[in-house]
């Protein structure tokens, strides 16, 4: 596939889920959802960092070192902003 | 040239309460586990025959559908008998850990559908195992018998149930420790004065945490508990239980004794057997030199019978010959 | 039909198995195949899935954790050890996010999870499972002969297979829209190139092991499934479950091997009373597997005077497998 190719067909992809929303808030919307499914993903592959027991971890552990540097912000937000949250409402 | 025989050895433990059979595939533990059962049932004390071994035998060797309920064994007072089915157990722990992770998503405010994760999380290989285990220890917990007889699955299976308990221990340290940190965080942001929301993930880890150390306890408590090795006058199941009993003095779980099955008796085998014969009886006798070399604690010596041990009554002829 | 017609006429076939319950000799079946098909000029490899393996006792030679030790020419054996594996892979992992991050020691947080995650009850199955693929995948040897463990863990390990592809499947998918989103959102803020996504790669070569793995354990065409009985009734009982079992997970299987029938010449002789009767047992239940299995009896194994232990009494056994040394 070249990459003109597949950038047409992202295009395509982000008009259909993104149709109607100002180009701004297209861009964040995209981010924050990535966002949540990082946090997803993290939780399936490496949830019994937290306490949830999901998966057999051997092939968590080959992707342990890419997400290094994301688990203490994501351990923080998994744990602790519900009740940020809630302390400053 | 037996030290201590099994009769003595129960006798010499009179709060012996739980007793495995273990050893390589083939050996008769199936065999020696109902004969022991049966023996303790025929002393008066009410005996539960239990199989953990993921493919059950004890419905062949009875004679009588066993599977699912203890059931009483026909003409025999005392004596139940129980093929564990895991299937409840599976479907309990995986709508457990549904509820786990629907409540930790939503506890994390992660909007994305997960049903279909919730559902390959459940599929996990270990499940079948870890509810052989807990069906396990649920028995024993429940204390409905003077005595448990486990059936135990092959070595390498039956060493990762019982090395399991102190596994889990250390990971579910390990997992509570993480909770009790985000707990603690969550005290000292908490500004309302409204109760501390309860913390289900935590009851539950604590719960696990419980349950395990009890078992623990009592899996390695020499009084009560027991695991008996059957071997062959052979090689490779020789080899087996050599590797086996030093794993389970690892494990601090204690090991009762040694005992030999399918002996070939001079009586028997009789004044001029054929070469085949006199050929296998040699090799025995050059393996019973090798067992009591090994196995200082050897118990009972099992003759080969003439036929399948199968029945009650054939159980009996076992168990004379176990408890000799 | 005969087992060494079995291998002449599929010479396609080369991964090779024996079932069954314990202790009716699997491993020395494998063993002896494994010397059969090296003395006619394959290379063979046998190895064990099996923590309590027992190829080293059969070879009587130490060949645990020590990867494939060559045993006579062109016969292999291995035992895996999954203790070791594990205690290898940690150190990788730790080796791995030492040079990515330029760190000197591996967080304490990224530590405890390495050790709690090597602690996990499915672990040793897991490392086990994968040195088979990288046995397999490796393509060094004409024949892969497996050792598998007892029946109940043998499907265990089928199943393991078809859950690891689901589930690696769905995480790839979940990846591949969050790198859309990625892409999308650089579009949107007209930045360059985005990062390739590593742990995409990742899970790609993953499942790529995965379905490897498990394609062969169900493909029919390269996979050879032998289940191993004795003639004893609860043996015929459990294989009869077992049998139906293994036809659930789609394996399949190339037919029944009897094991330690007692030679019948005997009976003519003047023999212990014993013996007479298993004789006479065992004919019933000969009978009995010949009317369950028929034709798809490949052979009857005889009892030997002694257990199967060192390369002569392999050699002998592998002559009875597969007829004489022609």
């Amino acid at each position: 596939m070249t990459e003109k190719k597949r950038k047409g067909s992202l295009w395509e992809t982000a008009k259909s889920i993104l149709y109607g929303m100002a180009g701004h808030d297209m861009a964040r919307f995209a981010l924050k959802t990535r966002g949540s499914m990082e946090h997803l993903f993290i939780l399936i592959t490496m949830g019994d960092l937290l306490g949830v027991p999901i998966l057999p971890p051997y092939y968590s552990l080959r992707l342990l070192p890419y997400v290094v540097p994301q688990i203490s912000t994501w351990k923080r937000r998994m744990l602790r902003e519900r009740d940020l949250t809630d302390a400053l409402a | 040239m037996i030290q201590e025989t099994m009769r003595q050895f129960v006798e010499e433990h009179p709060d012996l309460k739980y007793s495995f059979f273990g050893g390589k595939g083939g050996v008769g533990k199936t065999v020696m586990a109902g004969a022991a059962a049966l023996w303790f049932a025929r002393q008066g004390k009410r005996t539960l025959l239990a199989s953990t071994n993921p493919v059950h035998s004890l419905t062949g060797l009875l004679g009588q559908d066993v599977f699912g309920q203890p059931t009483l064994v026909e003409g025999v007072p005392n004596f139940w008998a129980y093929e564990i089915d895991t299937r409840d157990t599976i479907e309990r722990s995986k709508k457990e850990i549904r509820e786990k992770i629907e409540w930790f998503l939503k506890y994390a405010d992660i909007k994305t559908k997960a049903d279909e994760f919730v559902e390959s999380a459940t599929m996990n290989p270990a499940f079948e195992e870890s509810a052989m285990f807990e069906n396990m220890i649920d028995l024993m917990f429940e204390d409905d018998y003077e005595v448990y007889v486990f059936d135990t699955a092959p070595t390498a299976n039956a060493r990762r149930l019982l090395g399991m308990s102190s596994v889990y221990s250390m990971w579910v340290n390990k997992m509570v420790q993480s909770r009790e940190e985000a707990m603690s965080l969550r005290e000292l942001l908490s500004y309302s004065k409204k109760k501390q929301e309860r913390d289900p993930l935590m009851e539950y880890l604590l719960r696990f945490r419980d349950r395990m150390q009890h078992a623990k306890e009592l899996l390695t408590d020499e009084s009560k508990t027991a695991f008996f090795f059957v071997t062959l006058p052979e090689a490779l199941p020789i080899a087996v239980i050599r590797r086996f009993i030093n794993w389970f003095n690892e494990f601090g779980i204690p090991v009762g004794g040694v005992v030999v099955n399918m002996l070939l008796e001079p009586e028997a085998v009789g004044e001029n057997p054929p070469e085949f014969v006199r050929n296998r009886v040699a090799m025995q006798a050059e393996y019973m030199e090798q067992i009591w070399r090994f196995f200082p604690d050897v118990r009972a010596l099992v003759p080969l019978f003439e036929t399948e041990v199968q029945g009650v009554e054939m159980l009996e002829r076992t168990a004379q010959r176990l408890f000799a | 039909m005969s087992l060494a017609r079995i291998f002449q006429e599929n010479p396609e076939r080369r991964y090779i198995m024996f079932g069954g319950k314990g202790g009716l000799g699997k491993t020395t079946f494998s063993a002896a195949t494994a010397y059969w098909l090296a003395q006619q000029g394959y290379r063979a490899l046998v190895f064990s899935v099996d923590p309590q393996a027992s190829l080293s006792d059969i070879f009587q030679q130490d060949i645990f954790g020590k990867g494939a030790v060559e045993i006579i020419p062109n016969l292999f054996a291995q035992e895996i050890d999954a203790d070791r594996r594990i205690r290898e892979y940690q150190d990788e992992i730790r080796q791995k996010i030492r040079d990515m991050y330029g760190l000197e020691k591996v967080p304490d947080e990224i530590e405890d999870y390495i050790q709690a995650a090597a602690a996990e009850p499915a672990m040793e199955e897991s490392a086990i499972f994968d040195q088979v693929v990288d046995i397999v995948v490796g393509g060094e040897y004409d024949y892969y002969i497996y050792d598998l463990v007892p029946l109940g863990h043998a499907l265990y390990y089928l199943s393991m297979a078809s859950v690891y592809d689901q589930w690696i499947q769905k995480i790839t998918k979940l990846r591949e829209e969050m790198e859309e989103y990625a892409q999308v959102a650089a579009l949107l803020q007209r930045e360059d190139e985005m990062e390739e996504d590593k742990i995409l790669a990742e899970l790609q070569d993953i499942r790529y092991r995965i379905s490897t793995s498990s394609s062969i354990l169900t493909d029919r065409e390269k996979t050879a499934f032998f289940f191993v009985l004795v003639p004893e009734e609860m043996v015929l009982v459990d294989t009869k479950k077992a049998a139906g079992l293994f036809a659930k997970f789609q394996v399949p299987i190339s037919g029944y091997i009897v094991n330690r029938v007692l030679p019948p010449e005997l009976e003519a002789q003047e023999i212990p009373e014993y013996l007479r009767h298993r004789i006479h047992m065992q004919k019933k239940y000969l009978a009995e597997i010949d009317r369950l299995f028929g034709n798809e009896v490949l052979a009857r194994i005889p009892e030997f005077e002694r257990d199967i232990t060192g390369l002569d009494m392999i050699q002998r056994m592998a002559e009875a497998m597969f007829g004489g040394a022609a």
